[in-house]
């Protein structure tokens, strides 16, 4: 393609541009709380760069703008629709700009099939949930958590028998921020039976735990087959993206419900967004392409086992670290100053964690560890 | 006068880091009071510029709301928050949302909205009201 434009930046700011990738290659060595995988080469992608491509629109319906990767989205969404247990015939969803805009998504598809609903969710949700519920000005109601990071079973029981009457839209956590907690989809489904709560909806937000509960021996209950009507994945996390990005997941019978029309592309729009990112899509598919689920198999089998490698060596140093089944979130009583200093580490009261994505290895890990006991120590 | 509540640790210093926070923001303290509650310390303040002031104490680290919620104390048991629940749903108030702000020692600290705050008020036990 001829570009009618070649000129480069000043000076300065290519100085500063190669500030700010020093700066990144810097941070990355001691990035060991938040979950993100940071291993990964999507530089096949790079002439896609060079396209102004835009996924406007539902991917599912085409679209008159035509640098698109519908094709791809769809490819996505009925790979993660098989990881979710969801039909292929029921399966719609898109590629979202990251976890936040899947939760929403769902939040929104509870509201418009039970206007008069109340959400229920734990204090251990992520907190851009209550940002949504405020922005959809939805009724909610916060549950207990327990110790774990998991739903008060008992003080969702007791809040829901009083609100029987009224439509129960419920936010699970498959994998906590904080705990990596998973929400027993079976205990609350059978709650909302036990109450005779007819008219309910239960999104999932699967943030991280979407990508390492089916690749596990012995998963929790996590997908549609469990009763969920929505669920939202991301897909910086454990796939790994150099941009924020996620998946989304309904039944297509429910999205006709928020289906409206923009006439100017000639698309039914039934995402939130207009522009989508087209690149995002590429950037999953070129990940589900490079490691298959056998690959995604392995990956999480080895965060799993370095988990398992952080928690005892934290304990066997005196420092009483846990963590939740089948999770990768290594959580630790809060350590001082001097080690938030070297390592980029996520706190949140007494506790603070590490996630052992792929690029977190052992002697990561060794040296973190050492710091904590020295710290502890001095 | 909005008032911003700070639920914090019954800690030594705790009033000196609030202060000194808002300070730092330029952010003038008109009033405070504090109240302590076993292992739970509640700071009641305002001051010339609330936005400010909830921004300041958000960057040092506290956990702050203001009277667009009314704010209480509870027993920190499962159904707590459901009996609360069923006095609004009693006396036909709707509640738009109901978020527990912190447990510790046995007591939880929460926040709840809705349209009528006059008529919330009377659901309410006053000696539990922050």
């Amino acid at each position: 393609m001829q570009k009618t434009t070649q000129k480069t930046i000043p000076h300065e700011a290519r100085a500063r541009l190669e500030t700010i990738i020093e700066g990144f290659q810097a941070a990355a060595q001691t990035q060991i709380g938040y979950p993100v995988n940071q291993d990964y080469d999507y530089s096949d992608l790079l002439p896609i760069l060079q396209y102004s491509a835009n996924n406007i629109g539902d991917p599912f319906q085409g679209s008159n703008f035509r640098t698109n990767t519908h094709d791809i989205e769809r490819e996505v969404v009925a790979y993660f629709a098989d990881l979710m247990r969801l039909e292929q015939e029921q399966a719609w969803g898109y590629v979202t700009s990251g976890g936040t805009e899947g939760n929403m998504y769902g939040l929104y598809m509870g509201r418009e099939t039970f206007p008069d609903g109340t959400v229920y969710f734990s204090q251990d949700t992520h907190y851009s949930v209550v940002k949504l519920l405020r922005l959809l000005n939805m009724r909610n109601i916060m549950i207990r958590s327990q110790g774990n990071g998991e739903i008060d079973y008992d003080d969702l029981r007791e809040t829901l028998s009083v609100n029987r009457g009224a439509p129960a839209i419920i936010v699970a956590n498959i994998g906590t921020t904080m705990k990596g907690a998973v929400d027993d989809l079976d205990r609350i489904r059978e709650t909302l039976d036990d109450l005779e709560i007819e008219d309910r909806y239960i999104h999932a937000d699967a943030a991280l735990s979407g990508m390492i509960l089916p690749f596990v021996q012995d998963p929790q209950p996590h997908g549609f087959d469990a009763g969920v009507d929505s669920i939202s994945v991301s897909g910086h996390k454990l796939i790994g993206s150099p941009l924020p990005c996620g998946i989304v997941l309904t039944k297509r019978d429910y999205v006709a419900r928020i289906a409206r029309s923009v006439e100017y592309v000639e698309v039914l729009d039934t995402t939130i967004p207009g522009s989508r990112s087209a690149l995002a899509p590429m950037i999953i598919w070129y990940a589900l392409q490079k490691h298959g689920t056998e690959g995604f198999r392995r990956m999480v089998a080895g965060m799993m086992e370095t988990a398992e490698y952080a928690v005892r060596r934290f304990q066997g140093g005196g420092i009483p670290a846990w963590r939740n089944r089948n999770s990768a979130t290594v959580v630790l009583p809060r350590p001082g100053e001097e080690v938030f200093r070297k390592w980029q580490i996520a706190r949140s009261g007494d506790i603070a964690h590490i996630i052992t994505m792929p690029h977190v290895t052992r002697e990561k890990v060794d040296e973190l560890v050492d710091d904590c006991m020295r710290q502890r120590r001095d | 006068m909005e008032r911003i509540v700070i639920i914090t640790r019954n800690e030594t210093g705790v009033i000196a880091d609030i202060a000194g926070a808002l300070a730092n923001a330029g952010v003038n303290i008109e009033s405070l009071d504090t109240e302590r509650d076993g292992e739970q310390g509640i700071v009641t303040l305002s001051t010339n510029d609330t936005n400010q002031a909830l921004l300041a104490l958000k960057d040092a680290g506290f956990r702050a709301a203001t009277d667009d919620s009314l704010i209480f104390r509870l027993t920190d048991e499962p159904g707590a928050l459901a009996r609360v629940a069923k006095r609004f749903r009693d006396a036909g108030l709707n509640i738009q949302s109901l978020h527990i702000l912190d447990r510790q020692a046995g007591r939880t600290v929460v926040a709840l909205t809705c349209l009528d705050r006059a008529q919330a008020l009377t659901l309410l036990d006053p000696d539990s009201i922050v």
